[in-house]
């Protein structure tokens, strides 16, 4: 029997028009997904950098798993429509009479359906092979051709994946015989993966076994790949992810042993799970019936009230209907659930955490639960607007005088409904959690106000377009597929090339929010589309309401005939008044894009270009340098612009005599400028804002020139925000004031390049300078500024500041301006004021000055300032800090950490502030050169030594979670670097995972080793050494020197290796052994087997290569209670080594490298439980 | 006349002619619509309710032009098609409220007041709570009457309702709809001429899209009288009399003769006289829509 029904099963797939339908609409798909990928419609790329091959295992796995996720649609609407035909046509009544066996009948239908279902996939797969024979793709993104590639994903993700959605799909159909339920159940695999990975944040052994998807577990292999290994290697099988596969594949088979064991042929569905059936009890039948029609007279009314109030008990039944529905319900919870666990992660359970604020709810889970939401409105959409026709009851209903706009204006107005249920679910969660995690202050308005316009208005769009493609498609699968595959395509648009907000379909993104600024003026915009895609929204529902089934239509033209006579005077002046909200709303865009700047790659490389080719030859013109400068900034927060006028001090200080200026001006703002000596502009470039100036007379070594100049900001336009004057903690940046010299070179010098020591890091036009600044800003704010406050006056219901360098400072500077809570406090002799909106992490921040000032001053003279200023600046400003002279402006994001009872969190507002304070000493007392490195001087030293004032305030535990967190910060890097990995003495700005990850791990490395009190005092002497305010300026190179000169011979060799080269380890315990001596000490032996990659600096393309052994290893000694006991350093000279160890307690475990003093990939077989004997 | 169906005509897209130039008056009362399966009587009453649109004709109701009106013949139309759901896990009270508030009926007191009212009269009032879904088939056919009295309606289109009940519920069935019929118009469809028999005052005969017989019971049987005659015959003979007569039925007898009657205007070869019945007029009707050269004039 299995037989005839399978081929009678596969035999109705192949011949129905919708497998062909979805078969070619994947196939396409995956055509262009993966020919695009391969860069078939981008320009080919001619670098030299290292690009990742989209055909390698790893690139086909990543774009397949992709597909995967889609094709779990092709799930319900084929293996569950499979099983659901019978009751969708009520022919199981008649069919379960017959002698069918009913595990060879469920079977044989799961297994056509499904086989269909594989047969689409491998069709995915056809096309992905296909595309990669395609001419025109990209070589560089091309390997070779290798179809085992292709075969490992689909046999151990497509299929297990697809089989685990079709056992959920079955026992959902065999169940509640619904369809629908079956749709929103198949995305139950998606919120657990969610759930989980949420859930068990860092334990990656957890999340890589438990997700169902499988991708989680390969990432668990594979997260520590560089390009070259995902280019190269064959992806892992065994293990984890067996495990994984057998785990889902068992739950599937489980699933639906029981779906299949449970299911009874009958009319009727069992009852056992969770709904009573309310036909449970059939009812007697009853008397004869009363004979006389004798119905009172009744009211009847049809006018606009008892429309409207029809509607609306229409709607609430609608409503009742859905939030009774087991999917409904189930899916909610999850994603209630997958929210919960969200929350709980960026609050409590993350890498950092934060304090649950309401904007930190709202930012977090939204984006996930919207999507949920989204695909629940498509389904649910479609189970309300089919509901009369399953239900057989639209005959009935058709026949009432109640207008069909009634019907499905009801429908709509209940899935708003639901969609509100549903935010409102989402404050009540929110707040709970809130409440749980002991934060008490609700901000009810917030949650209403951006869930309001930022989630529910484009879920509403949302719902329009859902309920037009159900109206318009008959059937519902073909509806879904066409609702999630438009969906997925929007997504793609700005890929080929179509990214105006007047095309991309209800493309809708919350805006930052800052509870110092709110949501600023971006929000204005994102109304202004808002209501474009709204009234488009309302089209949609027009043509919803022409082409709504009512009544039987037998053919398209007769439905288009019903619409054209809907097409009442009422609905025509409807439509044309949202015609023309359209065109007024899509006008006020478009006029909006075109005034946007575009600052996309193509367009900045070309003016780029167009700069070097008319200015390139200025490159080694030396620059002159400005002295000092005076301003004054008059803010208006209010209007957010500001103006400015100021001059500038410009010395020549070089031998040259110049006669050639090069001056670029703020980007948005409008500058004019004039000199105090003769001069002609000769040249610009006005989209970078370079202007080229002739002295009459060129000026001489030591000759000083004014530069006076006035500023006015842009206002912003709709998409763009020109001015950063907000409303409430404006941060406006030096770069708002003219600029001297070539500033965009392409490479750094090297540190031996005379050259270089001639400039500073930050700066080619300027060393140090004195500074003094007068701001003015609304009544109500404080502004704030580098140096000393010297003057302070109210005039015109305006506060006035003025500020003044005591000490010249470098030209990087910031001016803030806002309504600010301010405290203050003495530490260590200099005053600390902290300005904020934020309070709750202020003992945090003192702490850190605190300790900051504790631990450096054992080592550097005092801090140079009287006073430090920390001052919070807007999340929309950016998530960063820095150190600008005595002032460090820092995000909001670093005023709103979450203080870990357990310690075992890095405290990013105790971290944040010390590292930026320790950037007085480095990086504004001793000022790198402009030379490759220079950035080892500043963040690698700075980030060492905050290394050690974490470790004096949280302990040594804390300090461990640091280090190994800068590793992963290196591995990270390394693994994603597409261009060649400088050794730290040559580290380049961008490459932060080198200077700050990397760099942590050496200097950290190398206190170990020659001790940190030793180490610490040869960067004081250094400091000391080498501190200037002017040129010629230290480098990494005379940092190495030094180190030498102040370090024995033995250690030369870490230096080299660790400094000059790029390398890393991989060391393991091959065994170990304890024997007791009789003297009563114990001697632990140890094989080791090591080896060293060295990285090729000049092709990133190279696998790396052995490196010679000759450095320095940690091994550890762990006594029975995991604590450690010992650390004895040994020197590696082999591959392979025997090592012994004297010790006087008995040990448990031996680790390499206990204190992570060294760069290891794999640290898994670095510790062993020893072996006594 | 209440109900005036005039030339209506329906194609289908797949090339049925379901409507063929129909025309009809209907007055108060119940008005019976015969026909075998296929015959166009769910498409003419699915027009005459406004599903449907015909390609052509006019359809008036106490000068409604119902075509161009649908909204207001809706007013006053109680409809119950042949094969209809309901709501799962929905009562029938509370489904009947949804459906009272869909034919107008705006306040809420009123409501309550007809939704007991009708399931009084459908005698479904005890089982109210219960879920439609649940319902035996009779109760279920109840709760199509109960749906289609909400409004107090003046004309009732019910489509094949009696098929499927047993003999008590369709007693029970028929005798509402008679009740209704005193002052209203009921058009009823049926292919069970007893049930047109015992209590249509007017009936028509439509077969292949085409009215073949309009006329009251009454003056129907009286044109069919001395006409019909009956035989027992051998199964053998049954294509012999068939070339030879108009054989309107046979059935078989407990000693496996057929009993078969014909239509025929004289007496002979052992035919006997019967008295006609309705279900003789409706074969009368099928057969001459078929054969136009018998044409045999009721």
């Amino acid at each position: 029997m299995f037989k005839e029904i399978f081929i009678q099963e596969l035999g109705s797939w192949i011949k129905k028009p919708i497998t062909y339908f979805f078969g070619v609409v994947f196939f396409g798909f995956a055509l262009l997904l993966f020919a695009g990928s391969a860069g078939m419609f981008d320009p080919h790329y001619r670098g030299d950098d290292l690009i990742e091959h989209i055909n390698s295992p790893y690139g086909i796995n990543s774009i397949l798993q992709y597909l995967n996720k889609l094709m779990v649609i092709l799930v319900p609407a084929v293996v569950g429509a499979s099983l659901y035909k019978d009751f969708k046509y009520r022919v199981h009544s008649v069919l379960f009479t017959y002698p069918i066996n009913k595990v060879s009948f469920l079977l044989a239908r799961i297994a056509a359906s499904f086989s269909t279902v594989a047969f689409i996939a491998l069709g995915v797969l056809c096309a992905m092979i296909i595309a990669a024979f395609i001419p025109g793709l990209d070589p560089a993104k091309m390997g070779a051709f290798d179809w085992k590639a292709y075969a490992h994903t689909f046999v151990f993700y497509t299929l297990p994946n697809l089989a685990l959605v079709g056992a959920i799909v079955v026992a959902v159909v065999l169940h509640f015989r619904n369809i629908y339920s079956a749709f929103a159940a198949s995305l139950i695999p998606f919120i657990l993966q969610s759930i989980l990975e949420n859930a068990f944040t860092g334990d990656h052994i957890i999340i890589a076994l438990s997700d169902p998807f499988g991708q989680n577990t390969l990432a668990y292999f594979t997260h520590h790949w560089s390009i070259l290994e995902r280019n190269q290697s064959d992806l892992p099988v065994g293990g984890l992810i067996l495990y994984n596969r057998v785990l889902w594949l068992s739950i599937a088979g489980l699933l639906l042993y029981f779906s299949v064991r449970s299911f009874k042929l009958h009319e009727y569905a069992s009852d056992y799970f969770l709904i009573k059936r309310g036909r449970s009890k059939r009812p007697n039948p009853s008397k004869p019936s009363q004979s006389g029609f004798a119905l009172s007279h009744v009211k009847l009314s049809l006018g606009r009230f008892h429309q409207i109030k029809a509607l609306w008990v229409l709607s609430g039944n609608e409503f009742k209907y859905i939030i009774k529905n087991p999917a409904f319900i189930v899916i909610s919870a999850l994603a209630v659930l997958a929210m919960i666990f969200a929350i709980n992660r960026v609050t409590q359970s993350g890498e950092m955490i934060l304090l649950p604020l309401t904007r930190v709810i709202l930012m977090v889970p939204t984006a996930f639960y919207t999507i949920i939401c989204m695909l629940l409105i498509f389904v649910l959409s479609g189970l309300l607007i089919t509901r009369e026709k399953t239900s057989r009851v639209s005959q009935m209903m058709d026949t009432t005088p109640t207008p069909f706009g009634i019907f499905w204006g009801s429908k709509l107005v209940a899935m708003i409904q639901v969609e509100i249920l549903l935010m409102l679910v989402f404050i009540v969660t929110g707040t709970a959690m809130q409440t749980v995690l002991g934060y008490y202050h609700y901000e009810i308005g917030l949650y209403c106000y951006h869930l309001f316009f930022f989630v529910l208005i484009p879920l509403a769009i949302w719902t329009a377009a859902a309920f037009i493609v159900h109206t318009i498609i008959d059937n519902v699968y073909v509806g879904l597929f066409v609702l999630v595959f438009g969906w997925v395509g929007l997504e793609g648009l700005p890929q080929i090339g179509l990214e105006s907000a007047l095309i991309r379909f209800n493309n809708l993104r919350p805006v930052t929010y800052s509870d110092m600024n709110g949501y600023g003026v971006s929000e204005i915009g994102f109304f202004w589309i808002e209501a474009y895609w709204l009234s488009f929204a309302i089209l949609l529902t027009i043509i919803t309401h022409l082409m709504w089934r009512h009544g039987i239509a037998f053919s398209i033209w007769n439905r288009l005939r019903k619409s054209y006579k809907r097409l009442s005077m009422t609905v025509l002046s409807i439509l044309i008044v949202t015609i023309l909200c359209m065109v007024v709303t899509g006008f006020v865009i478009y006029k909006g894009e075109k005034e946007k700047l575009d600052f996309s790659k193509n367009s900045l490389n070309d003016s780029l270009k167009l700069f070097k080719e008319k200015f390139g030859y200025l490159e080694s013109t030396p620059s002159l340098k400005i002295r000092s400068l005076e301003a004054t900034i008059d803010l208006y927060p209010e209007e957010q612009r500001f103006e400015a006028s100021g001059s500038y001090q410009i010395e020549n200080p070089w031998d040259t005599p110049i006669h050639l200026l090069l001056v670029k001006t703020g980007f948005d703002e409008e500058t004019d400028f004039e000199l105090d000596v003769a001069y002609e502009e000769i040249d610009t470039e006005p989209f970078l804002k370079f202007h080229l100036i002739k002295l009459k007379k060129a000026l001489r070594k030591g000759e000083n020139i004014t530069m006076n100049f006035t500023i006015k900001s842009i206002p912003n336009s709709l998409f763009q925000r020109n001015s950063n004057v907000l409303e409430n903690g404006t941060f406006l940046k030096h770069d708002i004031f003219p600029r001297l010299g070539y500033r965009f070179s392409d490479q750094m010098s090297l540190p031996l390049d005379s050259v270089s020591r001639l400039y500073h890091y930050q700066g080619i036009d300027a060393d140090l300078i004195d500074l003094s600044l007068t701001i003015g800003t609304a009544a109500g704010q404080i502004a704030l500024a580098p140096g000393r406050l010297t003057k302070q006056w109210r005039e015109d219901d305006r506060n006035y500041y003025v500020y003044k360098t005591e000490r010249p400072v470098k030209f990087s500077f910031g001016i803030n301006s806002g309504q600010y809570n301010h405290s203050a406090d003495t530490i260590c002799g200099k005053v600390l004021e902290v300005y904020s909106h934020h309070t709750s992490n202020l003992s945090t921040l003192y702490s850190s000055v605190r300790s900051t000032f504790t631990f450096l001053n054992n080592y550097f003279e005092a801090y140079k300032f009287p006073n430090l200023r920390i001052i919070e600046f807007p999340d929309s400003e950016g998530s960063y800090s820095t150190a600008f002279a005595n002032n460090l402006p820092m995000s909001e994001i670093r005023f709103v950490s979450n203080p870990d009872p357990s310690r075992k969190k890095i405290n990013l507002s105790f971290y944040v502030p010390s590292h930026e304070l320790i950037h007085h000493w480095w990086g504004s007392t001793l000022i790198p050169a402009r030379a490759k490195g220079a950035t080892m001087l500043t963040e690698s030293v700075t980030e060492y030594l905050t290394l050690h004032v974490y470790e004096s305030y949280y302990g040594e535990h804390a300090a461990e979670d640091f280090l190994r967190r800068q590793h992963q910060r290196y591995w990270n890097g390394h693994n994603k670097a597409t261009k060649k990995e400088s050794p730290l003495y040559l580290v380049e700005t961008s490459q932060q995972f080198v200077s700050y990850g990397k760099g942590t791990v050496v200097f950290n490395g190398l206190s170990h080793l020659i001790g940190k009190v030793a180490f610490n005092k040869i960067l004081a002497g250094f400091l000391e050494e080498y501190q200037t305010d002017r040129p010629p300026y230290p480098t990494s190179i005379d940092f190495i020197d030094y180190l030498k000169e102040s370090t024995a011979d033995s250690i030369h060799t870490f230096i080299e290796n660790q400094f000059q080269s790029v390398s890393y380890f991989d060391n393991k315990i091959e065994s170990t052994a304890l024997h007791q001596k009789e003297n009563g000490s114990f001697q632990v032996s140890i094989k080791i087997r090591s080896k060293k990659w060295l990285l090729d600096p000049t092709d990133p393309s190279r696998q790396p290569l052995r490196g010679t052994l000759n450095d320095w290893l940690q091994i550890g000694c762990y006594n029975d209670a995991d604590e450690l006991v010992s650390t004895e350093w040994i020197h590696l000279d082999s591959a392979t080594m025997n090592v012994s160890i004297e010790l006087n307690e008995k040990v448990k475990k031996i680790a390499l490298d206990p204190n992570l003093l060294l760069l290891e990939k794999n640290r898994e077989d670095n510790a062993e439980m020893i072996e006594t004997y | 006349m209440n109900l005036r169906i005039e030339n209506l005509t329906k194609t289908y897209p797949n090339g049925v002619r379901a409507l063929n130039h129909i025309n009809l008056e209907i007055g108060k009362g119940m008005f019976g619509l015969l026909g075998p399966n296929g015959a166009g009587k769910s498409s003419l009453m699915r027009t005459i309710a406004t599903l449907q649109e015909p390609d052509a004709g006019s359809v008036y109701f106490y000068g409604i032009n119902v075509l161009e009106n649908p909204i207001q013949l809706k007013r006053v139309l109680g409809y119950l098609p042949q094969d209809f759901g309901v709501y799962p896990k929905v009562s029938a009270e509370s489904l009947l409220d949804t459906f009272a508030i869909l034919k107008g009926v705006s306040s809420k007191k009123d409501r309550a007041r007809v939704v007991d009212k009708v399931l009084e009269l459908t005698n479904l009032h005890d089982v109210r709570k219960k879920h439609v879904s649940g319902y035996s088939g009779g109760m279920k056919q109840r709760f199509g009457i109960a749906q289609l009295l909400l409004n107090n309606p003046k004309l009732i289109i019910v489509d094949e309702p009696t098929a499927g009940l047993d003999p008590a519920e369709r007693t029970r069935f028929l005798n509402v709809l008679r009740d209704v019929a005193i002052d209203n118009t009921v058009l009823f469809s049926t292919h069970l001429v007893d049930d047109v028999e015992e209590l249509c005052n007017d009936l028509a005969i439509i077969s292949a899209g085409r009215v073949c017989i309009h006329n009251t019971p009454k003056i129907i049987l009286a044109d069919l009288r001395n006409k019909i005659h009956s035989k027992n015959i051998k199964r053998s003979e049954l294509p012999d009399y068939e070339s030879r007569y108009l054989v309107l039925s046979s059935c078989y007898l407990a000693d496996n003769t057929l009993k078969i009657r014909t239509y025929s205007e004289t007496v002979n070869d052992g035919f006997k006289p019967v008295a006609p019945s309705l279900e003789d007029a409706y074969f009368v009707a099928l057969k001459s829509n078929e054969t136009s050269d018998l044409s045999p004039k009721i």
